[in-house]
């Protein structure tokens, strides 16, 4: 074999396997788990098809098979107390889970193949980068879209079938910049790193004109390559600017990794995540030293005391769900979707797509597992955008450990 | 920019640059051998990460027993699959090519299936950071530096010295006269195999508690070994290792004077250079 021809086909891969991300993004059939009724009514009920779109495998894999257990648990939970009463119409959720990837070509194959080959309306899809793609299909055809996005791109202009289900960086960061001017008034030079990607770009583009609004000089935002492992040559360059704040913004799966490396760099500054952390496993992959006093957002304390028992439920039922991994965050978003689709058609009367659509837009509340069914009643207000007070929190010695609840204009709880 | 930062982007690529070095040599080898682009590698290194973490991580087992675990059955791994999925193709280029990606796909999604895809911790063996002149020399780097430049001297010794390294080397220039001369193509084989994963593995399981774990980390990787081959020679260990070190300083000093994105671009830009003026690679022979 000729080693020409060798070199050719090498070449040839690694432009396709770089240009395709088929080494990390290949579609992988995913299982779809069945409605379990224990109920029936009279007359028999119909079904109301929701889609989930997400990435199913590569290195965005994680989060959204999270997000995905959310949906199941929550579909399981609305099918297993009879459906839902539309009108005088009891229906049953049928969910329809699709590998959307974690681009923007994916999401918009994805919602492609939900609302034209499988006839559904409504759907979460998860990723900012997913969601871009998706809703060029979703909007012009009418089709429902809740977006697990922390971009403020998606809801801006007319895009009135779209709706944010998490909250975006200038949301979130309201609430922790609070806090952190209050607390930390001598840290004044901020930097941001986020992924260079759709996602990463995305959102720094929502989080940006917050950052204008804040007293600190700001030195810009650092973007590293999606699946970076070593970062000391990017935090090298961190570094060389001499930060004090720093805004750590959707590293994934590689954020354990990172803090380790800031840390054995010897960044003494403030390490600041207001989108909020992924899960108590970000962590403990960092170690206890390099975790020591991130702060964080977060709208979630099932190993605390702050929220009632559902998502304690919740993470219960995870566990069995994913071979003894520990539930995240936007598991939790991604269920509130599911019930807030639920009180969107119920309060409308129809699961038509424009009448849940202007139901929802006019602030049907649905109850949170957020904070806790009974407890706060969440609605879609301010840019089709759920808004809700958040925990800040730090580490202390590998444990996260909560400091203040922060409403959304800023003030303490 | 203080002069410091400079000598912590050349600790940085030295660090980076042997890691790649060691992980390319495994698929330098058998690429060398059995002429096939295993772009399956990426994901034994994937393997010794996991196992690691499995047997160091989870079960809590002496850290040294895990590494050793993780090369062994990473080894074996590599063997069982080339005589399984690679030895039926031996010879056909595209199709071997073909079976290589198909492994990409499915190792990796197995692996999600089996442990989760979350991140997985590693606890540091060799914690602490040494400080000269606010350069940052971590245990960990250190230590895998060290050993890393010790592997590639004793495979270049096995290689140019032994028996088996020399029958190995006479497959990878001659697989008739190889064949005459007694030399078993499926034993040559079937150990370029073994002994490449098992480098994959041992630099998975060296760099897994600075790195993290996930299903996902073969894939990155194994971009970076093909653009080391290519820019530094097939079959050729010194080209390997000149070219892991040319790219481990690309990043280091790129990142910092230009950007982390611009450098991803400017190593494919090196290739078509590369290419161009030496099609063989910078110590590739034709």
């Amino acid at each position: 074999m000729s080693r020409r021809l060798i070199v050719a086909v090498v070449v040839l891969s690694l432009l396709l396997v770089s240009i395709s991300g088929a080494c990390s993004q290949s579609p992988t059939p995913t299982p779809t788990s069945a409605p379990v009724a224990t109920v029936t009514p009279t007359p028999a009920p119909q079904t109301v098809k929701i889609g989930y779109g997400g990435a199913f495998s590569g290195s965005g894999s994680a989060w959204s098979l999270a997000g995905m257990r959310g949906f199941q648990m929550a579909v399981q939970d609305v099918n297993n107390t009879g459906g839902l009463l539309v009108g005088s119409q009891r229906y049953m959720i049928a969910p329809d889970i699709i590998d959307a990837a974690y681009n923007t070509d994916g999401g918009r194959a994805g919602a492609e193949r939900l609302i034209f080959q499988d006839n559904v309306k409504m759907m979460i899809m998860f990723g900012t980068a997913t969601c871009l793609g998706a809703q060029q299909v979703t909007e012009p055809n009418g089709a429902l879209l809740l977006a697990m996005t922390g971009s403020n791109a998606l809801i801006q202009g007319n895009n009135p079938n779209t709706f944010r289900i998490t909250l975006a960086l200038d949301e979130a960061g309201t609430e922790i910049y609070s806090y952190t001017l209050k607390n930390f008034p001598n840290n004044t030079r901020m930097i941001s790193v986020a992924s260079n990607d759709p996602t990463g770009k995305s959102v720094m583009s929502s989080f940006e004109p917050l950052i204008a609004t804040l007293p600190y000089k700001y030195l810009g935002t650092q973007y590293y390559e999606p699946d970076t492992t070593d970062f000391y040559p990017f935090i090298s360059k961190i570094m060389a600017n001499n930060p004090d704040v720093m805004n750590i913004i959707s590293l994934g799966a590689n954020m354990g990794p990172f803090l380790k490396q800031l840390y054995e760099n010897g960044y003494k500054g403030l390490k600041v995540m207001p989108v909020g952390a992924g899960g108590p496993g970000d962590f403990t992959v960092a170690g206890a030293a390099a975790s020591e006093g991130v702060l964080y957002t977060r709208m979630w304390d099932w190993e605390g005391t702050l929220v009632p028992t559902i998502q304690r439920d919740l993470s219960r039922r995870y566990l069995q769900m994913s071979n003894g991994e520990a539930m995240i965050g936007y598991t939790l978003d991604v269920y509130d979707g599911v019930n807030a689709l639920v009180a969107g058609m119920k309060a409308s009367g129809s699961t038509d797509p424009a009448k849940v659509r202007d139901a929802l837009a006019a602030g049907t509340q649905w109850p949170s597992a957020y904070w806790g069914t009974g407890q706060m009643q969440m609605k879609f207000g301010r840019r089709s955008a759920t808004i809700y007070p958040e925990i800040i929190g730090t580490v202390k010695s590998g444990k996260m450990v909560n400091l203040a609840v922060m409403n959304p204009d800023g003030t303490q709880q | 920019m203080e002069i410091t930062v400079y000598f912590q982007a050349i600790v940085n690529g030295l660090f980076i640059g042997m890691l790649y070095v060691v992980v390319t040599l495994g698929i330098a080898l058998v690429l060398g051998i059995m002429g096939i682009v295993n772009f399956a590698h990426g994901e034994f290194y994937m393997m010794g990460a996991i196992l690691v973490w499995y047997f160091f991580g989870k079960l809590g087992l002496n850290y040294y027993l895990a590494l050793l675990v993780s090369v062994l059955g990473v080894a074996i791994m590599g063997m069982a699959t080339e005589r399984i999925f690679f030895r039926p193709f031996r010879g056909k280029l595209l199709e071997a090519f073909i079976v290589a990606l198909a492994l990409v796909v499915i190792i990796p999604n197995a692996t999600t299936l089996a442990v989760g895809g979350m991140a997985k911790q590693v606890p540091s063996v060799f914690s602490g950071v040494l400080k000269v002149w606010s350069i940052s020399f971590s245990n960990e780097r250190l230590t895998i530096m060290l050993t890393s430049a010790v592997l590639v001297v004793l495979l270049f010794l096995f290689i140019r010295y032994t028996k088996i390294g020399r029958a190995l080397r006479a497959v990878s220039q001659d697989v008739d006269a190889a064949q005459l001369q007694g030399i078993s193509l499926n034993y040559a084989s079937s150990l370029s195999m073994g002994i490449g994963c098992a480098l994959a593995a041992l630099a998975a399981g060296l760099v897994a508690p600075i790195y993290g774990v996930t299903p996902w980390i073969g894939g990155p990787m194994i971009m970076k070994s093909m653009i080391i081959i290519i820019i530094g020679g097939m079959g050729s260990i010194p080209g390997v290792v000149l070219g892991g070190l040319l790219l481990g300083f690309m990043e280091a000093f790129g990142t910092l004077w230009v950007s982390a994105p611009t450098v991803a671009l400017l190593s494919f830009v090196l290739i078509i250079i590369v290419l161009l003026v030496r099609p063989h690679g910078l110590l590739g022979h034709a």
